[in-house]
């Protein structure tokens, strides 16, 4: 071998060693999500977040658990709603999730087998289940054991455009206001182009219709989806029913946008819409009129929603799981929910900081919110309610504008997801 | 690094041109070649070939993965909604290819005169493609809604409304290769908006001194010329539209029902949404065969009509 072919060689080998290096730099810092050094322990926090105030509100909270806890330390990591799954699901099929995972109620099911059951070590904490609203905390429980600690929750409303009501002289709706009382009000603001409500097909806005109408949900007794049961398929009909027979609602669009309902109602194109109180601080925020909550009107079971809400659960990879219920426990504590709910941000799982969410702003939604809570049901869900709810979405766009029958439809959401 | 590279042998000026490989280059050939070697290998080579792999197996993101063969591939060629999705992918690729190259080749010859403005038309003819989908998606939704402007425009010109665009299943398809068509056609026009200037004007003058007319020459003197452009204006095109994605993502989810699903939006609902990574891989490599298929008939199909200027 020549010096020449020796130099070549070793500049070969030097170049692949360099890119090795620089791709082994990009790999992954270790699973796991908690790293220890000097004694003090930093966990990852994954959780979705819609806006950099929201992304504030939760570092505020990580700086709340450094300060009760000089030892521990989070490092808040986030994505939006959407991608905050699928992300999550790719990282933990790496063994790579967090420590603290945000957990909503609908999607518990779908991720439980990333979980730790807190129920054995919920009283080493601290942490009391009387504290909080009874349906959230059994909306995060699967299978009867305890998956995450809730910190917001609430049933879908009704909110309304007041101006729009006082304008047409049509009754603002109270907390015992009914089914007709709404069609009547929705009939009378629908007029030059404008509406007086606006759907989605999305199965959540369908829920609190068929658990008012007709007092049954989605799922049957057994807690399995059963979307062609006459109730749910009688509710869903009604509801198409807005647009094509009543047209007190306009036709829907097939759209990436995740709400359109309240879009068309923040533009003060849709007089009432249904949403959670989750929304309420945007909404108000965005619409350039006055806001009004009211619950689900009264059909002949009464008017009820679902309730529907988020908590932290601590996922099965973490090594140092009591460590992460001690954060946990700071943040759905007393201070951290009345801090989130002074700023609006989420109305407080723990009933003793829910008056800090009425502040004078949001001072109108109380009596529609109470009166809705006290009449909440927990939210139905299973195991794939994700895809059930993508799919009742798709295929709902042509049901609701009257191109396919309803009884089809929901029998191929059924077929397809059940 | 600072390493001392020898420079390359001076060859001597005078001697006859060697075709004696010389041994000894390969491994600094090969060092020199490993950088983008490593990336083809990283990020292209071995990610196919695992997702080869993964088509094979039952691979949710989540729980136990299985082998089961070529499961998969049965399952989906025997699946109604995959045989729609593939008809809705065949139908954007033969609409909106011809009416691409239709689109830019017109705007392409009505500026390649010297016109005033020529460089600004170019430009506002580009500006489509370079904005970025999701705001065009924004735009389009606003125009195509009910109560939108076209709508409104319906309701004012013929007193009716204007059919729902996007949430009917006759015409949410058409809907999105507009929009496709729209931001898609400036690229291919610039190609043959190039490929026109270098058409030498003598071959027109002589065409004209023999006698042929406007449209006689367009036949034979700038389409011939042009043929080139034209094939890889096409090859591209046809890819690309193959893999159409964000056009139907952003403007109708792949709504109503499945009228606008397309084969990569199903491949990224099925992985993404679903988590069925099996599935998910089974609908690129089906992809990718369509893609190989057309594409070697097409350069099998060129001898007819490219013509290469040599």
């Amino acid at each position: 071998m020549t010096v020449k072919t020796i130099r070549k060689r070793a500049l070969a080998v030097a170049a692949a060693a360099a890119l090795a290096l620089a791709v082994a730099a990009c790999g992954s810092d270790g699973g796991g999500g908690s790293t220890t050094s000097e004694g003090k322990t930093t966990m990852v926090w994954n959780m979705w977040s819609g806006s950099t105030a929201e992304v504030d509100a939760w570092n505020h909270l990580s700086q709340m658990v450094t300060a009760k806890h000089p030892d521990l330390a989070l490092d808040f990591q986030t994505s939006s709603f959407n991608d905050y799954w699928t992300k999550l699901a790719a990282q933990a099929s790496g063994g790579d999730a967090g420590c603290i995972l945000g957990v909503q109620s609908y999607r518990a099911p779908s991720i439980s087998q990333l979980l730790v059951p807190l129920d054995d070590m919920l009283a080493g904490a601290g942490i009391n289940a009387a504290d909080y609203d009874p349906s959230i905390w059994k909306a995060l429980q699967v299978d009867g054991q305890q998956l995450a600690v809730p910190y917001d929750f609430g049933p879908l409303l009704m909110f309304y455009n007041a101006d729009r009501f006082r304008e047409a002289g049509v009754p603002i709706p109270t907390t015992s206001w009914t089914v007709q009382d709404f069609i009547s009000a929705a009939q009378s603001l629908t007029s030059g182009g404008k509406h007086g409500f606006a759907v989605y097909p999305t199965i959540d806005s369908v829920t609190p219709w068929s658990l008012s109408l007709e007092g049954t949900g989605p799922l049957n007794a057994q807690g399995e989806l059963d979307l062609t049961q006459e109730g749910f398929v009688k509710a869903v009909q009604w509801y198409a029913d807005l647009v094509t027979q009543l047209k007190v609602a306009p036709q829907v669009v097939a759209t990436n946008d995740a709400t359109p309902a309240l879009n068309s109602f923040i533009a003060g194109d849709a007089a009432m819409v249904v949403d959670g109180p989750w929304q309420l601080v945007n909404v108000m925020d965005q619409a350039q009129f006055e806001v009004g909550v009211a619950p689900i009107p009264a059909g002949d079971s009464g008017s009820h929603s679902q309730v529907a809400g988020s908590g932290f659960g601590i996922s099965q990879t973490c090594p140092d799981p009591d460590k992460a219920l001690q954060a946990i426990a700071v943040l759905t504590g007393p201070e951290a929910l009345q801090y989130l709910a002074e700023q609006g941000r989420a109305f407080p799982a723990r009933t003793a900081q829910q008056d800090a969410w009425f502040s004078p702003e949001l001072a109108g939604a109380k009596d529609g919110l109470l009166a809705a809570i006290k009449n909440g049901v927990p939210a139905p869900a299973t195991e794939n309610y994700q895809q059930v709810n993508q799919l009742f979405m798709q295929y709902g766009v042509e049901a609701v504008n009257g191109q396919q029958s309803v009884p089809d439809f929901l029998n191929s959401v059924q077929q397809q997801a059940g | 690094m600072t390493l001392s590279v020898p420079a390359p042998p001076a060859a001597p000026p005078t001697a006859p041109p060697s075709n004696v490989v010389r041994r000894g280059d390969g491994r600094a050939a090969l060092g020199f070649l490993a950088p983008s070697t490593s990336g083809f290998l990283l990020f292209t080579l071995i990610p196919l070939v695992g997702s080869l792999a993964i088509s094979f197996f039952a691979w949710p993101v989540l729980g136990r993965r299985r082998f089961v063969g070529l499961d998969n591939f049965v399952e989906l060629l025997t699946d109604p909604i995959f045989h729609r999705v593939m008809l809705n992918t065949l139908v954007f690729v033969v609409v909106y290819v011809p009416l691409n190259i239709v689109v830019s080749l017109g705007l392409a010859l009505w500026i390649s005169p010297r016109i005033r403005g020529r460089g600004i038309y170019r430009l506002l003819f580009f500006i489509p493609t370079v904005t970025p989908m999701i705001a065009n998606a924004l735009v389009w939704r606003l125009l195509y809604q009910p109560g939108g402007a076209i709508d409104q425009a319906f309701q004012t010109v013929l007193g009716m409304p204007a059919p729902n665009f996007l949430g009917d299943n006759r015409w949410a398809m058409a809907a999105v290769i507009l929009m496709s068509v729209w931001q898609g056609f400036g690229y291919n026009m610039l190609v043959f908006s190039a490929g026109l200037d270098a058409i030498p004007q003598s071959l027109h003058e002589a065409a004209s001194i023999d006698g042929a007319g406007p449209l006689r020459r367009f036949w034979s003197v700038t389409l011939p010329m042009l043929s080139p452009s034209m094939f890889f204006a096409m090859i591209m095109t046809l890819i690309t539209s193959f893999q159409v994605f964000v056009q139907p993502y952003a403007l109708t989810a792949g709504g109503p029902g499945v009228a606008t699903e397309t084969m990569v939006l199903h491949l990224y609902k099925e992985g993404f949404q679903q988590f069925d990574l099996g599935t998910a891989s089974t609908i690129g490599w089906f992809l990718f065969m369509i893609i190989m298929l057309v594409t070697a008939l097409q350069f099998l199909g060129q001898k007819r009509w490219v013509h290469y200027d040599d």
